[in-house]
């Protein structure tokens, strides 16, 4: 009876903390748990734009698309659970993702007397799938928050395992949030016969990734706030790509990279509110560095504009630019020194332009997204000069819809 | 690749951000806690949006950790 009315105890006040807290505003962002359960369905179909024929050289003029199907459920964690003062909510995160198409195989000197490169694709017989499940558990006192993750997932040639913690401290009166966290990932690389592969083929590789980050959240004034984070992680073991080819002193070779991998992210987020128009402007900027000598920009500005009550468009426009890798080249008319040679495009210097719209209606307690995004990479879009763009630069569409629902 | 150079950068931008700040009284934050202005209103599309990203490009991370790999990059 005691043990009961303690409980009783327990439960009442944690309630009436946790619904003082929920009606003081926090800042952007600041730690509060769930206290319904929130569902999020969204459907994601991404097709990729056909090689250009005079870029292509062997191998299927399509290109790869992907169905994805991602759910996310958060709900609070009972009180009788946590102890007095810790209130608490868990999210599961759920992908199903089916991939069919061709792939860039290999670059090879085109005829001509300028050789301009030429891409070799892959036959369109790539099938994959993907599932994967990861789950978080967030812990609470007063504004501050820990969170515990885990995440499997598994592909017909991949699997991964990741940990992760995370936390957030606030102070100077709730108007600042220090964040910060570490994870782990463990990885498991088994190439399949399809594509092709090089003899002999690659068995069994693992690779491991050490990642942590630091960030701090400022409130403004009671229209703007800001974010910058700072992240480093680092990667050992298989990196490069089992299914690609390099043309190295005229003869196809196994796309071969370090077996290390460090990299630095930069990462500012600035949101500002006006009041005249109720639009929330969206900007951010990233730099990005690495060890494999590749550097990025990445600059994007979004508005989310309500139009009366019931309805919301968010436009963004996104600007990428990224250098190439110290071992990349389109084709290597000699063997380098140190061995390590990739044809890859997405280790090649280019830039990107992608614009989206998003268009969200509310009823009620529920909530229904459509969006439509399309992206474009070139050599000539990025900061420096590129002598000569990789042909097996990708330009790709995006059609997504998502379903929101808030229960009691 | 000069990573204290970058370190600093962001101290130092820190520190800036934090000497020019406005005192927010917690009835004034009415704003500022609305789904819209936080950095992330929306996590699924931001997730895939991010993992589309990540495996076309080779930038990657942010104000995040782990989400665990996968084969296509």
């Amino acid at each position: 009876m005691g043990a009961t009315n303690g409980n009783d105890k327990h439960n009442r006040a944690l309630s009436a903390l946790m619904s003082a807290a929920l009606a003081l505003p926090g800042i952007s962002g600041a730690a509060t748990p769930v206290t319904k359960v929130h569902t999020d369905y969204r459907f994601n179909y991404y097709t990729e734009g056909d090689i250009p024929a005079a870029k292509l050289s062997g191998g299927s003029h399509s290109r790869y698309e992907i169905r994805s199907h991602l759910l996310d459920v958060q709900a609070p964690l009972p009180f009788r659970l946590l102890p007095e003062g810790i209130y608490g909510d868990i999210e599961a995160n759920l992908v199903h993702e089916s991939m069919s198409g061709a792939s860039p195989w290999y670059v090879k000197p085109g005829a001509g007397t300028h050789k301009q490169p030429v891409q070799i694709m892959s036959g369109a017989t790539i099938h994959e799938t993907r599932n994967k499940i990861s789950s978080k558990v967030n812990l609470y006192h007063n504004a501050n928050r820990l969170g515990l993750i885990a995440g499997y997932s598994k592909e017909n040639d991949y699997e991964s395992l990741s940990f992760g913690v995370e936390g957030e401290i606030d102070f100077n009166q709730g108007l600042t949030t220090l964040q910060g966290g570490v994870g782990y990932d463990n990885d498991t690389v088994e190439p399949t016969l399809d594509p092709p592969q090089p003899q002999p083929r690659v068995h069994h590789k693992t690779l491991h990734q050490w990642t942590v980050y630091a960030g701090i959240t400022q409130v403004l004034d009671r229209h703007s706030v800001i974010q910058t984070s700072v992240s480093f992680s680092q990667a050992n073991g298989y990196l490069s790509d089992p299914y690609k080819l390099a043309f190295v002193d005229g003869e196809l070779e196994r796309d071969t990279r370090p077996d290390q991998h460090r990299r630095f992210t930069w990462l500012t987020r600035y949101n500002h509110y006006f009041e005249w128009s109720g639009s929330a402007l969206h900007v951010s900027y990233r730099f990005y560095d690495d060890d494999w000598g590749t550097s990025a920009h990445t600059l994007e500005l979004g508005v989310i504009q309500p139009l009366g009550r019931k309805w919301q468009i968010t436009p963004r426009i996104r600007y990428y630019s990224q250098s190439g890798a110290n071992f990349y080249a389109p084709y290597f008319p000699t063997v380098p020194d140190n061995f390590l040679y990739s044809s890859d495009y997405r280790l090649s210097p280019f830039g990107a332009i992608s614009w989206r719209l998003d268009v969200t209606r509310y009823i009620g307690a529920w909530e229904l997204n459509l969006a439509y995004e399309r992206y474009t990479s070139k050599g000539s879009l990025a900061i420096k000069h590129v002598s000569t763009e990789n042909p097996g630069l990708v330009d790709f569409q995006v059609v997504s819809v998502s379903i929101k629902a808030t229960f009691d | 690749m000069t990573w204290t150079r970058y370190l600093l950068m962001g101290g130092i931008v820190s520190l800036c951000l934090l000497a020019g700040c406005a005192q927010v009284h917690p009835w004034q934050r009415g704003i500022l806690a609305q789904q819209d202005m936080t950095f992330q209103p929306d996590a699924l599309e931001h997730q895939i949006r991010q993992h589309t990203y990540t495996s076309k490009e080779a930038a990657t991370g942010g104000a995040t950790i782990g989400g665990g790999g996968c084969g296509c990059n």
